[in-house]
């Protein structure tokens, strides 16, 4: 998998009238990073959700390379999105500790636990958060919660990862360290799809492309010349 | 006769009283247990579908039902001219069984419902976000949600162990057969012996706290 398309994208919430996203054509690819920028309540989230293949849209098709994925079947749909993971803004948190939440993502994919927790300690200690390793998930601050959701992410190696609003909780070392960390990423022909509201952050993260967002409809759309 | 003695009708009754206490324990604690595994099933595919709210309003309106309402339908239903008159359940302990269950059902479907329907949009949009199967993310929602799922069943007995209307008119009260707490309080109001009648309804009243106390406990590890 090379690139995700969005073609004419509408989409709307079940329970309201009014549309989030209005006709939306982008792409994501991998060797990327690309920054999604808007002011809450944008529609950000909901295309990283769409871009991410967990929401259908209502209108518009999303192509992987060629495929039309809404039009796959089960389990074609699974292969694909093994390979694409979305990070939560508001960090989920399952019940266990630390390394029974990073490991998640890899048991789901037939990993042994032993296997799976040498892993987990390898992305642990490259986000150097080793010593939380075996503390209750649920007793972590909102920092440590949003590391332990990225290093799940990590873990996963995908081949494209949304990231929402990453670095929200976290403090300026942890934010640089984690824009070092999506940039070898890239460097490993993988791509990386984050949303932010920030513009300063821009600068920082120098995304190799940058698609700006207001009220559900793409305003702009810069390449790293641009930018 | 020293004071630290039972009163006599009550010292006779002291095995009784012990029988139909466990009884009613038995009695109750199967409804539940059926209800249980009928109702969170039914819960979760609610839950998973959209559009539910007429059918959980529905569901919700049933959990209110008047006992006496649902024991003449099921004595409708199980004396020898209704359709399962067949099965002669009619005045059995599972008779009553069958109707606390059926009481029962839509207080725990729509209390799991609920919980159901918040763990899928937090963890079922995360399995699917890991890359899960549809099975994967039933058995997380399941995992994430047990101690609450838990609470709706433990809640369930408690409305089965306090019921009177359905144990007394499919059951029939039978000494030593379908005479459960509720229905031997009622009958010795009506003869006059009120000692024994306390007791039980203190065993009642001390199970029912008990289960609130157990509800308590097991709210404080519930997360949404």
């Amino acid at each position: 998998m090379n690139m995700i398309s969005l073609k004419n994208v509408w989409y709307k919430y079940s329970n309201s009238r009014e549309w989030v996203l209005k006709n939306i054509s982008t792409s994501f690819k991998t060797k990327e990073i690309t920054v999604l920028l808007g002011p809450n309540g944008s529609g950000k989230t909901t295309l990283m959700k769409i871009g991410s293949l967990i929401y259908k849209p209502v209108k518009g098709s999303i192509y992987i390379d060629d495929k039309d994925y809404w039009s796959l079947d089960d389990h074609e749909k699974l292969i694909i999105r093994r390979t694409i993971v979305y990070v939560h803004e508001k960090p989920v948190i399952l019940r266990g500790s630390v390394v029974d939440n990073i490991i998640y993502g890899l048991r789901l994919r037939g990993f042994d636990k032993r296997e799976a927790v040498e892993k987990a300690f390898e992305v642990l200690k490259e986000l150097e958060i080793e010593e939380l390793a075996y503390r209750d998930a649920s007793q972590l601050s909102a920092g440590q919660s949003q590391l332990i959701s990225l290093a799940r992410a990590l873990i996963l190696k995908p081949q494209i990862m949304f990231l929402d609003e990453p670095f929200s909780h976290l403090d300026k070392n942890r934010r640089t360290k984690l824009i070092n960390i999506l940039r070898r990423v890239k460097e490993e022909d993988r791509g990386v799809v984050i949303s932010i509201h920030e513009e300063g952050l821009v600068e920082k993260i120098s995304p190799d492309n940058l698609i700006e967002i207001e009220n559900g409809e793409i305003i702009n759309i810069k390449t790293s010349q641009k930018i | 006769m020293n004071g630290y003695e039972l009163p006599r009708d009550l010292k006779m009754a002291e095995e009784e009283i012990i029988s139909i206490t466990l009884r009613s324990i038995w009695i109750s604690g199967s409804a539940a247990l059926i209800a249980f595994f009928i109702g969170v099933p039914l819960a979760y595919v609610l839950a998973i579908r959209r559009r539910v709210e007429l059918i959980s309003s529905i569901v919700e309106s049933l959990v209110g039902i008047p006992t006496v309402v649902l024991g003449l339908l099921l004595y409708f239903l199980f004396s020898r001219s209704g359709p399962l008159g067949f099965l002669n359940l009619l005045y059995t302990p599972q008779a009553i069984i069958v109707g606390e269950a059926v009481l029962v059902i839509p207080l725990i479907m729509s209390t799991s419902f609920r919980i159901l329907r918040n763990s899928l949009h937090i963890y079922g949009e995360f399995a699917v976000a890991m890359g899960a199967t549809e099975v994967q993310k039933m058995i997380l929602v399941f995992r994430e949600s047990y101690l609450g799922l838990l609470a709706s069943g433990i809640m369930g007995f408690s409305r089965a162990v306090g019921e009177l209307g359905i144990a007394l008119m499919i059951g029939g009260n039978i000494k030593d057969f379908t005479r459960v707490m509720t229905t031997a309080i009622a009958l010795g109001v009506s003869k006059g012996e009120f000692e024994s009648s306390l007791v039980l309804g203190s065993i009642l009243v001390f199970i029912m706290i008990m289960t609130s106390i157990v509800l308590k406990i097991i709210g404080r590890g519930v997360r949404y």
